[in-house]
């Protein structure tokens, strides 16, 4: 059995003006072990996913149908005081913004000691210490840096701190979402082969989320790329990369500078962001899609398999099997 | 944190300011209009009396031999005598200090912690009907005009329903008949009591916003979805991680309005007829009392100081982040 | 540093939580406990036999010779007494130390006074040797008030313990109401302290300073215990010599055996200890606005008497226009005192006509010239318009039309064409004194009806003050005397030419050389009668002049409570006075 089964997820977001469906119908299975990545712009959905497998959504945030099953449990139904034990120890989360993830006036040791006694009160002392160095170990913080204060790390340390964090009840879940945003481009690349090492070490199951494709590409095996709240394409990493189906994941990928492909750059011509209120069965790229043509109006996009492995959610087949676009 | 060698550049500063406000509180005094004998409208004194009182006061010499006179009396202890009672300004100062302290101490002290209890669990609990009842009431309390209120106070409670007595400090009946000790504290403390509700009531507000306006910047910051995120429950989030943060504003706030409670109220004072310092140094100014009034001016000067001193070097060690 | 960090985090995270809840629940018990406690012993406080007298301040000094302000003095006039005093209801001077009138010598101009065999509160005897120290003391630091009368006298002797023979350097008529109304103080108090301060650099400041713990004195209460912030504890004086004494139709007591002052900051609670009973009476004035209240309440009287007071609008002589004595007296026309009366006074008070104030029955002069008395506000703007126009000035628009019609008018121009400047008419602030801030506001308007530009504007006392008394420097103001001297001689400190200077007396700059005259002899003259006819005619004088012009004489209201103490001596001044203190006594 997956250790991740998301089945027709939809959440919803309680706006002046109506309910904002922010993640509409999505399914995916994550295996024990497994690295996932979620690619989109800002406002695809993906940090919902990310929050609601958490626990964490806001106040006006509703699950509106679909079911999270983890560990034989169907997360969507979970009250507060379960999803406590829940957070940080079986799934735990790695945060965008490593400047102020960590409380500011607690040395760093107590903050993490702090999570694992919460869920492990009866822990000795000595357990307690060896489990601390095993971590920082792991996560290649020199231990004379233990009690520091949060201030006192860099950027890269601090991050490589809530990593450490977050794995130290060791669950069976991590979410990263975008945790490597805020860092310079060396510090980044350092972080994401901690994270890929680590993961694998541990075989903990990883959720990693970003907007950059390339940095999820490094560290996940598979990815899932969203647009507008659901997902248009997933496959393997080498699949989704190497021969992208879907015309948003060729408009995303086009849209990165690299000396081949200088001649050759289409800028992507984003008009308006789709209007995710109302509630349609149409295809919400067509404002933007290059390929759109008369032949997809009227028609509601579905899952085509282009491999056991990789799938895209378009409506018109013929594109997705030629892999070529018009472009 | 801070080091030694910060600390002792601040007491040099705090001498060094101490000794500025020393010189101008005594050409502010001479400079402004009137003088000792001016409110003594009397048609029985004779300007030749009045030239011998001021003659008697040292005020009849140049300004530069009075002023280093003051600055020579006050460098070896002399604070000087009060024109207007005619004690020294130091047995003055000091039977009044400790009813002001008493009084305004004990009120800040008190409405700060309830306060910042409040505060914290109005934050918490933010837009729900239970803060806007508490943010409500602090500002009413906040904006409550203090004669208005103690006169409320004193007319029902002291008058109509004679719970307490209508101000002062002791019962005089009690003294005389020298009750037992215990009695006499209690009576006191009886005594204490409106004007302590009174200051009480008026300082909770600001302190019950200040630290609920502090929370709530606090709740939005990152570490604390983090403590979220590994579990922790609702109150050690609210009570360690976000209290403990947003309560260091509220500390330097609350370590300046200590100091500054000894400077008393003189409208609390005047209502409750309590004798504490902040009404005598109003009188001592428009009296023209010099010695008084400078004294009581330099013991603020003094606590205020030390007072920012001591708040600085306290939140550089709440606060890792700070170093000096 | 980690550890103690972590233990005081430890420790303010508890406080965070804990200690407040339970501060909150401890704060609210204590209260309610201490108020059942309250319950008791404010019920116990009842059957106490003090007489209690509310104060509206602390006394500045229990020393005689700093204790000058109003609070100190009454309690220091119960201590110290003098040779003479008035009778309380004829206000004529009486022996009171003294055992029978003084007797005048005129040609060696001495007065030989026999002194009563009164003693000390500590059981010593009161002798000449007493007064003549105290006059010894006077001299020697030149005390202020009292030394500036006391010069007239030459050389006083004492042929035995019980007679004092004053020898004086010319007549002079206030030796009674001035000279012998001195407080004696005891040599063998005072003796070693004055040697002691006379060795000083400042020997009056010295004097000034010494803190004195049971002060002797000869008057019917001593001073038993004084706890600073709190109360003053007076008892009784077994010695007293006027202890059933008859003056007047007054049989002298005192009938209470203690008295205790307390002190209350503002009128409000004075009252609502006053209604509560916890003072029997509050010695200080009532403002009108409490009257209707307590004029409900059974258990409280009110007291009204009149005042030795004077409140008045000045000019400054020294500037023109106010040199002009028509334009003075224009000015005091327009005036409309019936309506300060009702308005300001509520009708608490009476109109003043002259600088002496009626209440002083025997020197005041009913006679002098009275402006727009009994006129309406129309006959006033015409007398007034009426007595510039011939005096030569004009308007524009004059006030009174041609037809005999009220208008508004333009500027007032002087006699010589100019247009009148701005003028400033100065007040104390409202919050220090609304009557006179209020009745300055109506002058302002009641003058721009005669095309005067006037301007009423409040000013902080002391600098008020130094303008006008210490530099002179203004055009008009509003002031007053609340207790004058029942002795009418401040009317020559006020307008004799040789007080005209920098922070002496004569602020208006009133240079009259028949008024100095007169202000000269009167000073000398010892027949009282003809004395009074020389005060009489110098209220004349200024009546005419109107340097000052008096505008009103409040009524001084006093409440007592009735319950427990009666007979309070009314007098002119109020309630508050020695003979109420020896005549009050428990009610059956």
């Amino acid at each position: 059995m997956s250790l991740l089964s998301v089945e027709n997820l939809s959440i919803g977001y309680q706006t002046k003006k109506g309910m904002l469906k922010a993640v509409d119908h999505i399914r995916f299975d994550l295996e024990e072990g497994d690295s996932l990545g979620f690619v989109g712009e800002s406002g695809c959905g993906k940090t919902t996913i990310g929050m609601a497998l958490m626990g964490l959504l806001p106040e006006n945030a509703e699950i509106l149908e679909g079911r999270i099953r983890f560990q034989g449990r169907d997360l969507v139904l979970l009250t507060e005081p379960q999803w406590r034990q829940v957070r940080g120890a079986k799934v735990a989360m790695i945060f965008q913004s490593a400047m102020n993830a960590l409380n500011p006036v607690f040395p760093v040791d107590e903050q993490i000691k702090e999570a694992i006694v919460t869920h492990q009160p009866d822990i000795s002392d000595a357990d307690l210490s060896e489990r601390m160095k095993q971590l920082f170990d792991l996560v290649d913080i020199p231990l004379a840096r233990m009690k520091n204060y949060p201030h006192e790390y860099s950027g890269g340390m601090k991050q490589r701190a809530v990593i450490a964090m977050a794995l130290a009840c060791d669950p069976a879940l991590i979410i990263a979402d975008e945790p490597t945003t805020a860092l310079d481009v060396i510090v980044q690349d350092q972080i994401l082969r901690e994270i890929k090492m680590v993961q694998q070490k541990t075989r903990t199951g990883l959720i990693f989320i970003s907007h950059d494709i390339a940095v999820v590409a490094s560290v996940c095996e598979r990815i899932c790329v969203m647009y507008a709240g659901q997902i248009v394409e997933t496959g393997t990493r080498k699949e989704v990369f190497k021969s992208p189906r879907h015309p948003y994941t060729q408009t995303l990928l086009g849209s990165y500078l690299s000396l081949d492909n200088l001649k050759d750059i289409k800028v992507p011509d984003m008009k308006e962001s789709p209007d995710q209120l109302t509630d349609t069965n149409e295809c919400r790229f067509s404002g933007a899609c290059p390929s759109c043509d008369r032949k997809c109006a009227g028609r509601s996009p579905e899952w085509i398999e282009i491999s056991p492995t990789h799938q895209a959610f378009c409506c018109n087949p013929g594109l997705i099997r030629r892999g070529h676009g018009k472009n | 944190m801070a080091k030694p060698g910060y600390i002792l550049l601040k007491l040099v500063e705090v001498g060094i300011i101490f000794f500025v406000i020393l010189t101008a509180l005594f050409f502010l005094f001479r400079l402004s209009p009137g003088d000792p004998i001016s409110k003594m409208v009397d048609p029985m004194l004779t300007p030749e009396d009045m030239a011998h009182l001021i003659q008697q006061m040292g005020l009849d010499r140049p300004m530069w031999e009075q002023y280093l006179i003051y600055v020579k009396n006050f460098f070896t202890g002399h604070l000087g005598v009060s024109f207007h009672y005619g004690e020294p300004v130091e047995t003055i100062i000091w039977d009044k200090l400790k009813w002001t302290i008493l009084l305004f101490t004990t009120s800040t002290v008190l409405a700060a912690f309830v306060g910042v209890f409040l505060g914290k669990i109005a934050a918490w609990h933010k837009g729900s009907r239970l803060d806007n009842v508490m943010s409500i009431s602090a500002l009413v309390c906040y904006t409550l005009f203090i004669p208005w209120f103690a006169l409320l106070l004193l007319w029902i409670l002291g008058f109509q329903w004679g719970l307490f007595p209508l101000g002062g400090v002791l019962t005089p009946a009690l003294w005389i008949s020298n009750a037992p000790l215990i009695t006499r504290i209690l009576d006191v403390l009886h005594h204490l009591m409106l004007p302590l509700l009174t200051l009480f009531v008026i300082n909770l507000g600001s302190y019950l916003l200040l630290m609920r306006s502090s929370m709530l910047s606090v709740l939005s910051e990152d570490y604390i979805l983090t403590a979220r995120a590994k579990g922790l429950s609702e109150k050690v989030i609210r009570n360690k991680h976000a209290a403990r943060n947003a309560a260091l504003p509220v500390i330097t706030s609350v370590g300046l309005s200590l100091a500054f409670s000894i400077n008393g109220g003189a409208l609390t004072e005047q209502i409750f007829t309590w004798p504490g310092i902040g009404k005598e140094l109003i009188f001592a100014v428009s009296n023209n009392d010099y010695p008084l009034a400078q004294a009581c001016f330099l013991l603020i000067a003094l606590v205020v100081l030390c007072a920012n001193l001591i708040v600085d070097l306290l939140y550089a060690w709440l606060d890792p982040r700070i170093t000096y | 540093m980690g550890r103690i960090q972590k233990n005081t985090s430890k420790l303010f995270r508890k406080s965070c939580d804990l200690t407040s809840p339970l501060c909150l629940v401890l704060v609210t018990l204590a209260m309610l406990g201490l108020g059942i406690v309250g319950l008791f012993s404010c019920s116990q406080s009842k059957e106490s036999p003090y007489l209690k007298i509310g104060l509206p301040e602390e006394p500045r000094s229990l020393n005689l010779w700093l204790g000058t302000d109003a609070n100190s003095r009454n309690i220091l006039s119960q201590i110290y007494q003098p040779l003479f005093r008035r009778h309380p209801e004829t206000l004529e001077m009486i022996p009171w130390l003294a055992q029978e009138d003084a007797v005048f010598n005129e040609k060696e101009l001495t007065y030989t006074v026999k002194l009563r065999k009164a003693k000390w509160s500590d059981g010593s005897d009161f002798t000449s040797q007493d007064v003549l120290f105290t006059r010894q003391l006077f001299s020697d630091f030149r005390i202020p008030r009292y030394h500036s009368h006391w010069q007239v006298i030459e050389k006083a002797e004492a042929p035995d313990d019980h007679t004092v023979v004053f020898h004086l350097k010319e007549p002079s008529a206030v030796f009674l109401p001035r000279v012998m109304t001195a407080p004696m103080v005891s040599k063998k108090e005072w003796e070693q302290v004055c040697k002691d301060a006379l060795a000083t650099e400042k020997p009056l400041r010295y004097l000034q300073d010494y803190q004195i713990e049971k002060p002797l004195g000869t008057g019917p209460f001593m001073l038993q215990e004084y706890k600073k912030g709190a109360y003053i504890h007076m008892v009784r004086n077994p010695h007293f010599f006027g202890r059933g004494q008859t003056i007047g139709n007054l049989t002298l007591g005192p009938y209470v055996d203690h008295v205790l002052f307390n002190i209350y900051g503002t009128s409000d609670v004075a009252i609502l200890a006053l209604k509560k009973g916890d003072i029997d009476y509050y010695w200080w004035d009532i403002q009108p606005g409490y009257l209707k209240d307590l004029e409900k309440d059974s258990a409280v009287d009110l007291h009204y008497n009149k005042k030795s007071a004077l409140y008045y609008l000045g000019f400054n002589l020294r500037k023109a226009p106010f040199n002009d004595k028509v334009l003075r007296q224009a000015i005091a026309t327009v005036v409309d005192k019936a309506f300060i009366l009702d308005r300001i006074l509520q009708n608490h008070g009476n109109p003043m006509h002259s600088i002496v104030p009626a209440g002083n029955h025997f020197w005041h002069n009913p006679d002098v010239r009275k402006y727009g008395e009994g006129m309406d506000k129309e006959t006033r703007i015409k007398a007034a318009f009426q007595m510039l126009s011939d005096a030569g000035y004009s308007w524009e628009i004059p006030p009174v039309a041609p037809d005999g019609s009220l208008t508004k008018p333009s500027d007032i121009l002087l006699p010589s064409g100019e247009k009148m400047d701005k003028f400033v008419i100065l007040t104390p602030p409202a919050d220090y004194d609304p009557k006179r801030a209020f009745a300055g506001t109506m002058i302002q308007e009641w003058l721009r009806q005669l095309g005067m530009n006037a301007f009423a504007r409040p000013m902080a006392f002391n600098s008020l003050l130094e303008t006008v008394k210490g530099k002179h420097d203004f055009d008009a103001f509003v002031l007053g005397y609340g207790k004058l001297d029942l002795d009418p001689g401040y009317l020559a400190s006020f307008f004799s030419s040789k007080n005209d200077n920098p922070r002496d007396w004569n602020m208006s700059g009133y240079r009259n050389p028949e008024f100095d005259k007169l202000a000269e002899m009167q000073k000398t003259t010892v027949d009282v009668q003809a004395r009074k006819q020389m005060i009489f005619e110098m209220q004349t004088m200024l009546m005419e002049d109107v340097p000052y012009y008096p505008l009103y004489n409040p009524h001084i209201i006093e409440a007592t409570v009735n319950k427990r103490f009666g007979g309070w001596v009314e007098r002119v001044d109020g309630i508050g006075n020695i003979w109420s203190l020896c005549m009050v006594q428990p009610v059956k």
